[in-house]
């Protein structure tokens, strides 16, 4: 089972090859190799899930599956890891499938690369929206919520409303809330429908086998007008 | 990348080493500040500042380069010996470099902390260097086409003054070693503006790779210097940006040491140089990254 969720940003500035003298996000990196180290203590499988880049131009991996594996590497411990890449534009039920696909063995931890809304101020890199405190309110209250099946929430993010607001972890957070999610009646859902209204029956049916997740940290920032996200989520 | 490395004091540094030497004049008639910091506590606010401001060595000098009243080594030393002390009483960890061609004056503030004695005349005083060995410290060898101290070139020509400077400069370090000088505490200075006119201080910056190719630490001194003012019709006072851009052109050429009035200014220049040449990571990036 899914026992440790981790969600930790996508950001370049994470990579050491990107690092400066000064560290750009004081603390960041180390909140996520600190959170990191604490799942992956007691969940040794670990399950990334990245999305892929939005405008890749290189042949380089995505920094998303980046980010995580030098996360991962920091923290010197023994776990086999699995990635999986969900298209940064997948639709929702391309994610719903792709989180109730996740095979857990023993005790796993789901390492979520996801960041929210980069269009926070006017100096983000997409510039300031409006609407982008909204849509960012959403994604931390799901994940403050965990514990009380908050995580559902996230699919109720639109995903074409996210592609606006530069929201690179809309589709990795909906694998996550698939993922945890029950193994109720999805296949009935109409998935037609699942994109467009956050009410659906059938994503929401979550009769029985849910696991409940407790919200060990959360630390939220956006010092460059993006939203890190910074959880970890422990099952109880 | 060389594998050359040099040692000032009980630091060891390589040839991505791009060290400020800030000028500290004990004179009342020098060039640029025209004594300034002659008194003794103007002079050590100075050293405050320029500590402060980032420089890894400083320089005191107790007679200036130009032609002037004769100064003797009694009072040479009256200038500069007591003052070293003070300096190295208040700052234990800074490099301490002594502007002086006189062996006496060498020993006298060897024997009170100094690191460097920086020979700016070329080996006027043969026993220098010996005086620099005998107290480990290093020594900066200059290129001054053999002209007596204090003394202002009149046509001198070479044939190719980058060869004579690079053979005097070898020659030089050559003598330093084999009276006991430590090989990685010498320097060389190709000392623009000595025995040189504008023409060949501008080929000097020009060509100044091929004197990084002879593998000793190389220091510069291009602050504010003449060769910078004909080169842009400017008076001393208004040649900061011209002394900035030979000081790019010779970090980028591989100078390891920068002479230097304005050390805020230049220490950006030669960060700027280390940053672009991959020698130093940037200070701080998140453009294009959050």
């Amino acid at each position: 089972m899914i026992t440790d969720v981790v969600i930790v940003p996508g950001a370049p500035l994470l990579l050491p090859e990107y690092q400066g003298r000064i560290s750009a996000a004081p603390g960041l990196i180390e909140s996520c190799i600190t959170v990191v180290r604490e799942a992956v203590a007691s969940a040794h499988h670990v399950v990334v899930v990245h999305a892929t880049d939005r405008d890749a131009r290189s042949t380089k991996p995505a920094v998303g599956l980046r980010v995580a594996d030098h996360l991962l590497a920091a923290t010197h411990e023994n776990f086999d890891v699995e990635h999986v890449a969900v298209a940064w534009d997948a639709t929702l039920e391309e994610c719903v499938d792709l989180g109730r696909g996740l095979e857990p063995q023993g005790a796993t931890t789901l390492l979520v690369v996801a960041d929210g809304s980069a269009r926070r101020t006017e100096k983000a890199p997409g510039h300031l929206d409006p609407r982008a405190t909204d849509i960012d309110d959403v994604i931390v209250d799901a994940v403050r919520t965990a514990g009380e099946s908050g995580l559902e929430r996230l699919l109720d993010l639109d995903p074409e409303l996210c592609a606006d607001l530069l929201v690179a972890g809309r589709a990795p957070l909906q694998v996550l809330a698939a993922a945890v999610g029950s193994a109720g009646d999805v296949a009935s859902a109409d998935t037609a429908a699942l994109a467009t209204t956050s009410a659906d029956a059938g994503v929401r049916a979550a009769a029985g086998g849910r696991t409940a997740y407790r919200v060990e940290s959360c630390e939220v920032s956006d010092p460059f007008g993006v939203l890190y996200v910074v959880a970890h989520l422990v099952a109880t | 990348m060389s594998e050359l490395t040099f040692r000032l004091g009980s630091r060891e540094f390589d040839a991505r080493s791009r060290l400020v030497m800030a000028i500290v004049n004990r004179t009342p008639d020098s060039f640029y500040d025209k004594g300034a910091t002659w008194r003794e506590d103007a002079a050590m606010d100075r050293v405050r500042e320029v500590v402060a401001q980032g420089a890894d060595i400083v320089d005191i000098g107790g007679i200036k380069a130009a032609p002037g009243v004769e100064i003797g080594a009694d009072e040479e030393k009256a200038r500069v010996v007591d003052f070293v002390a003070a300096v190295r009483a208040e700052h234990p960890d800074l490099l301490i470099s002594v502007d002086t061609w006189r062996a006496s004056v060498g020993r006298a503030v060897l024997e009170v902390g100094a690191d460097i004695l920086n020979d700016a005349w070329g080996g006027a005083d043969p026993e220098l260097v010996v005086v620099a060995a005998e107290f480990d410290a290093a020594v900066v060898c200059t290129h001054t086409g053999g002209v007596t101290p204090r003394t202002r070139p009149h046509r001198i020509e070479y044939d190719d003054v980058v060869e004579s400077v690079g053979q005097s400069l070898v020659a030089q370090a050559d003598r330093a070693v084999s009276v006991g000088v430590a090989r990685e505490r010498i320097i060389i200075d190709p000392a623009h503006d000595f025995g040189k006119n504008s023409w060949h201080s501008l080929e000097v910056t020009r060509r100044l790779g091929d004197l990084v190719a002879l593998d000793w630490p190389l220091l510069v001194s291009l602050s504010n210097k003449d060769f910078v003012g004909e080169a842009l019709d400017l008076p001393v006072g208004e040649r900061l940006t011209g002394t900035l851009a030979a000081t790019a052109i010779s970090a980028w050429h591989g100078a390891h040491i920068y002479r230097v009035h304005e050390v805020v200014e230049t220490r950006q220049v030669l960060d700027m140089v280390s940053v672009i040449s991959g020698d130093l990571p940037p200070a701080r990036t998140a453009r294009g990254l959050a």
